[in-house]
């Protein structure tokens, strides 16, 4: 039962962080869609939000859902054979 | 600065380590000065303490590597978004990165209407438009080598 919970809290810690790590990134994509004077757009499917106060005839950047999930997956990826890598090399302070 | 704020910082420092040393630790600040590089001395110990709890449980060093793992992530999809807005500057039409019937990314250049000393920047010196880009992408390169070469580096330092 102490496994299983240490198994549940350790994924939803992992899914926190991943979700984490994504508003890090879409926060940091508005702001560099501002300094370079991007007009962003994330489209989901049939629905869209775009960011941009600069001009209509500005370079335009459209990141579709898969871009997305394609991003998540790495994020996990990433974290997972990070942490198998340190699991198993891992040995005791002398 | 008054030694019970100092003495305060011994808090930060992890339970285990506060249990072997805090009785100690609290003797030694009493006798030192309440000044700011004792604090700071401190609060970087407390870092290195709990550097060194984490490095020595497996469980937390593996969380520590997803962590770590999960931001050199963040930073290289944050370069690779520039690297593109980057080569989208330097070609002429639009293009869209693509995987099968999956569409990730599409990038439309600007649309310049004549003259105008943007346009003009963008046709005769296109690197010095993407200078901004540059400009971003230089910290965001030094940023993943410190984070890459970071803990590293603070662990040959605590040995």
């Amino acid at each position: 039962m102490r496994r299983a919970s240490a198994a549940i809290s350790a994924v939803l810690l992992a899914l926190v962080t991943v979700a984490i790590a994504e508003a890090s990134l879409a926060a940091l994509l508005l702001l560099f869609s501002y300094v370079l004077k991007l007009q962003l757009r994330f489209i989901l499917g049939t629905t869209g939000v775009v960011f941009g106060t600069v001009p209509y005839n500005s370079p335009v950047v459209n990141i579709y859902g898969p871009a997305a999930i394609a991003s998540m997956t790495l994020f996990v990826a990433s974290g997972v054979v990070a942490a198998t890598w340190r699991y198993r090399r891992w040995r005791p302070a002398p | 600065m008054a030694t019970r704020a100092v003495k305060f910082l011994l808090r930060l420092y992890p339970p285990s380590w506060r249990r072997r040393y805090g009785h100690e630790m609290s003797d030694l600040v009493e006798q030192l000065p309440s000044d700011a590089g004792v604090a700071l001395d401190l609060l970087i110990g407390a870092a290195a303490a709990y550097a060194a709890a984490i490095h020595h449980n497996r469980i937390l060093s593996s969380a520590a590597s997803y962590l770590h793992g999960v931001c050199v992530t963040v930073l290289v999809q944050a370069i690779a978004f520039v690297t593109l807005i980057l080569f989208s500057q330097q070609s002429r039409g639009s293009f869209t990165i693509a995987l099968g019937p999956f569409s990730f990314v599409s990038v439309a250049p600007a649309v310049y209407w004549g003259g105008g000393l943007r346009s003009l920047m963008a046709t005769v010196q296109p690197v010095l438009a993407s200078l901004p880009a540059l400009a971003l992408l230089l910290p965001l390169v030094m940023a993943l080598v410190l984070l890459v070469a970071g803990p590293g580096w603070v662990r040959r330092r605590l040995a």
